[in-house]
């Protein structure tokens, strides 16, 4: 048994060291270890904490990208990078694309635009006219369960607190004391403080008016002075 | 990968039945699918890609609605059915004559199978079935072509010959809710005979394996090493009916033997959230279970779930970049410049 499920079982008086009804093994934390994988699965899919890094080969006249992974789940994509021209390529949408430009399915160049599909495809505009480049996606991803004791737990350590809280509460609504879980679950969504615990919240930097502070405009106009 | 067999053994635990003394597996398979459709309908995040060929591959061209039962795979319904007679006919003369001596010429030649419109000069449209799940369209186009929705009426309103006009698609029109029907307006005027969908036994399977000419081909590359490799399929729009759709889940079938399947049209990291609507709607149904304050944790489970798939879905926008009204800006210098780093010194 991993820190976190240590962690519950003790939270809900049950001796870790010789345990009563949580034995040590999968079947024995069945119910616990599920709870957990559920919360670290939501939490991680409410804060988009857990990013990896995957690179997309493009391929001939291929516009649309079914992406299934075999690792962790896919969420959503923060950042596309071409490798090639190293240029960054910008978030559109099906709407906006025809509005843009109707043609935009018969188009060959270099991709500029990637848009979401679902919650498992993947368009790029323009499709490349050759299979000789690489997109690098920045991904949230959500982990996928973990098995065994040493699994990894992928997911951030101030929202670990959150995660146990949230296993005990399903421990009481599987004992049917739904007063009890009500409040482990209300603890849980307080301890988590989603927002304001978000990683990211704190190296945003904020400007009011002007144009957006792109590295590349700034280095042009101090090259002009 | 998730089974409904693994989500059923989770839910026996929190409803604290795994003898099935009060819910039943069949109950609670009928209440994960009420679940699952609520869960479908307030996030609308089900969305799929579909390429068909043109003209589409049916197994079998049926007349009669009897032979639906008689048939597997993928069926269409030729030819035209008279309620009056309840008879099927191939001309609007045959019920005409059948009365009395009437001649209402006709347009054109009628067909069985619909590949067949692409040896004559068919005499009525061809009706394209669509995805079962088919929910709502989201983006349609032909031959790589954008195409636009538009009722029958307007276009028969500004065209006399829609029925049988050919040329370059521009619009497509839904006939009837319950065939769940596409016609495409005017028809294709030329066809390009993709020779692998013929070996095809449906075309759902288009979405093959290995075949790089069929509609969607698919390859695993070298970057796939433990978890940061990427599989990706890709789906071929040239001279093909592509679109894209919300789609209803797929159901939980009363056939047991399916419940070992993925489940595959939800992503796994939503699937307890269907399961917290369907423990709401055992712990509210009206069986010796009844208990109000778990249907009502259960049931706020859910809600908080539904706000985190809502969260999740802003977030997909992160990286969009917003502007009121202009053009973009361009991110990259208009100016040329010399790469990072030159002249080396």
């Amino acid at each position: 048994m991993n820190d976190l499920e240590k962690e519950t079982l003790k939270l809900i008086g049950e001796d870790t060291d010789s345990p009563d009804v949580f034995s040590d093994d999968a079947t024995g934390l069945a119910l616990i270890r599920g709870s957990i994988n559920d919360a670290i699965k939501q939490i991680c899919m409410v804060t988009g904490s857990y990013k990896k890094k995957y690179f997309l080969p493009l391929r001939e006249d291929c516009q649309f990208y079914r992406m299934n992974w075999e690792g962790d789940y896919f969420g959503y994509i923060v950042q596309a990078w071409d490798r090639l021209r190293h240029t960054k390529l910008e978030q559109t949408d099906v709407i906006k694309l025809n509005v843009e430009d109707p043609w935009w399915m018969q188009r060959n160049g270099y991709p500029e635009q990637y848009f979401h599909v679902g919650y498992q495809y993947l368009g790029i505009y323009m499709k490349p006219s050759a299979s000789d480049n690489v997109i690098e996606l920045d991904c949230v991803v959500i982990p996928k369960a973990y098995s065994s004791d040493t699994d990894p737990v992928k997911l951030r350590e101030a929202f670990r607190r959150a995660t146990v809280q949230l296993a005990v509460s399903e421990y009481y609504a599987s004992t049917g004391n739904a007063e009890r879980a009500t409040s482990w679950l209300n603890l849980s969504l307080q301890t988590a403080g989603l927002k304001t615990l978000h990683p990211e919240a704190q190296e945003q930097r904020f400007q009011f008016g002007g144009y957006r502070p792109y590295a590349t405009a700034r280095i042009n106009r101090s090259d002009n002075l | 990968m998730t089974t409904f067999n693994d989500s059923l053994t989770k839910m026996q635990r929190f409803l604290r039945d795994p003898n099935n003394n009060i819910w039943d597996d069949e109950q609670i398979r009928l209440y994960w699918n009420q679940a699952q459709l609520e869960i479908a309908d307030k996030i609308g995040l089900i969305e799929r890609i579909r390429a068909y060929p043109y003209p589409p591959i049916y197994v079998v061209s049926y007349m009669w609605d009897w032979e639906i039962a008689q048939t597997e795979g993928s069926i269409y319904r030729c030819l035209n059915n008279w309620p009056t007679r309840d008879m099927t006919f191939c001309y609007p003369w045959e019920p005409g004559y059948y009365l009395s001596e009437v001649s209402v010429p006709d347009d054109g030649y009628r067909f069985l199978h619909p590949w067949e419109t692409g040896y004559g000069a068919p005499g009525d449209v061809l009706r394209i079935g669509l995805h079962q799940k088919f929910h709502k369209m989201v983006f349609c186009a032909f031959d790589e072509r954008q195409i636009h929705p538009l009722a029958e009426r307007e276009i028969a309103a500004t065209d006399r010959y829609y029925k049988t006009k050919a040329g370059e698609v521009t619009n497509y029109y839904r006939p009837d809710e319950y065939g769940n029907d596409i016609v495409l307006y005017p028809r294709p005027g030329s066809i390009t005979w993709d020779e692998a969908m013929w070996l095809l036994d449906d075309a759902s399977e288009a979405f093959g394996t290995e075949s790089t000419d069929g509609i969607v081909s698919y390859q695993e590359d070298g970057f796939d090493e433990s978890d940061t490799g990427i599989i990706w399929d890709t789906v071929d729009t040239d001279e093909n009916l592509f679109m894209i759709f919300e789609a209803l889940p797929d159901e939980i079938e009363e056939d047991t033997y399916t419940w070992d399947d993925e489940i595959s049209w939800w992503p796994p990291y939503m699937i307890p959230i269907v399961e917290y609507a369907t423990l709401e709607r055992c712990y509210g149904a009206d069986t010796d279970g009844f208990i109000p304050s778990l249907r009502d944790y259960w049931e706020l489970r859910k809600k908080i779930g539904i706000e985190a798939i809502k969260q999740f879905k802003n977030k997909r926008l992160t990286d969009r970049d917003y502007q009121m009204g202009g053009t973009l800006k361009p991110v990259r210098s208009k100016h040329p410049r010399l790469p990072a780093g030159y002249p080396a010194t």
